[in-house]
């Protein structure tokens, strides 16, 4: 039970230096895996947009309007430009949640570099974009408000954003791996030490896999995908304004 | 019991005690957003879908105590559990 929670690295060390680089191959994978669905998903449902509209379509377009309208209420007007990389963020981080549910797959949202990799995204676009729209002066004032004593705060303040937001996703999924790897022997070590026949837990078994996988999977999932889009919004919103 | 031992036995037991004590404040703080969101759309019915999003932005801010603890425990675990 020792294994849980770990995560295959391999280091490839460049010959003549001392330089060393370590990749999660598995993430790797599962991360092109997902770019390759959601970029056929676009493919198929942009082929389909001619011809009178289908199912797939009319899904991805009520999803679009519902995300357009959240980040007008936002951000008003000028918020327009971040409608597609909210919408992609969200369906980057629901078909990562989502893959886990398949077994011996593995959710890219597991490793904690996928989600630190999205939070410093969301991080450098918000700072970036807040710069650009408010100018340098203004955008060093916003820390020192409300007086200049506020400026550490201020600091780590916005390093916990960054932090909390990329530690949220990824504790979900996370917990939600470690609870489902557990389930399955807890349950058999229960059933033996009561003396009852190891076949006998198989139902149960069966029912915590496919319980524990509509909760996580599913439904913490795309809560959590919702969610870290949201924050994303929020936070660009937040230092757009202040 | 030698130093090792005794070393794995409090991490492990000091990460359960920093998850649980550190997800108290949050579920109770999740608990009152949710029972708010209740009242305010039984309310005014006609805001459930404004109030659904700002109830999921503010359960998520409530549970960032929770994933520093979260982040404490693992640490706890996988590093000095690990040495």
């Amino acid at each position: 039970m020792s294994d849980v929670g770990t995560i295959v690295t391999k280091t490839i060390t460049v010959p003549g230096l001392n330089f060393h680089i370590t990749f999660n191959p598995e993430t790797l994978i599962f991360t092109w895996v997902i770019i390759f669905l959601i970029s056929a998903l676009a493919v198929v449902v942009a082929r389909t947009i001619t011809r009178p509209a289908g199912r797939a379509f009319a899904l991805l377009e009520a999803l679009y309007s519902a995300f357009s309208d959240m980040v007008e209420d936002a951000m008003g007007d000028n918020g327009r430009r971040f409608v597609p990389l909210v919408i992609t963020i969200f369906l980057f981080v629901l078909f990562s949640n989502w893959l886990g549910i398949i077994p011996g797959l593995m959710s890219p949202t597991q490793d904690l570099n996928t989600c630190l990799g999205l939070g410093i995204l969301v991080f450098i676009i918000a700072h970036a974009s807040a710069i650009m729209k408010k100018g340098v002066g203004k955008y060093l004032k916003g820390y020192c408000e409300p007086f200049f004593l506020f400026l550490p705060l201020n600091v780590i303040g916005e390093m916990g954003k960054l932090v909390s937001h990329s530690f949220r996703l990824f504790g979900n999924i996370f917990a939600g791996a470690i609870i489902f790897a557990l389930t399955g022997p807890v349950i058999l070590k229960t059933f033996s030490a009561l003396g009852l026949p190891e076949f006998s837990a198989s139902p149960l078994i069966l029912a915590a896999y496919f319980g524990s996988q509509a909760f996580f999977g599913l439904f913490v999932g795309t809560v959590q995908a919702l969610v870290f889009s949201l924050l994303a919004l929020t936070y660009i919103a937040i230092l757009q304004e202040a | 019991m030698s130093g090792s031992e005794l070393i794995t036995v409090v991490t492990y037991v000091s990460s359960a005690i920093c998850m649980g004590l550190g997800a108290i404040g949050s579920a109770i703080g999740i608990g009152k957003i949710g029972a708010k969101d209740v009242e305010g759309s039984s309310i005014n019915p006609k805001q459930e879908g404004a109030l659904l999003k700002t109830m999921l932005i503010a359960m998520a801010i409530a549970s960032t105590t929770a994933m520093y603890a979260l982040l404490v425990s693992l640490l706890l675990l996988f590093v000095i559990g690990a040495i």
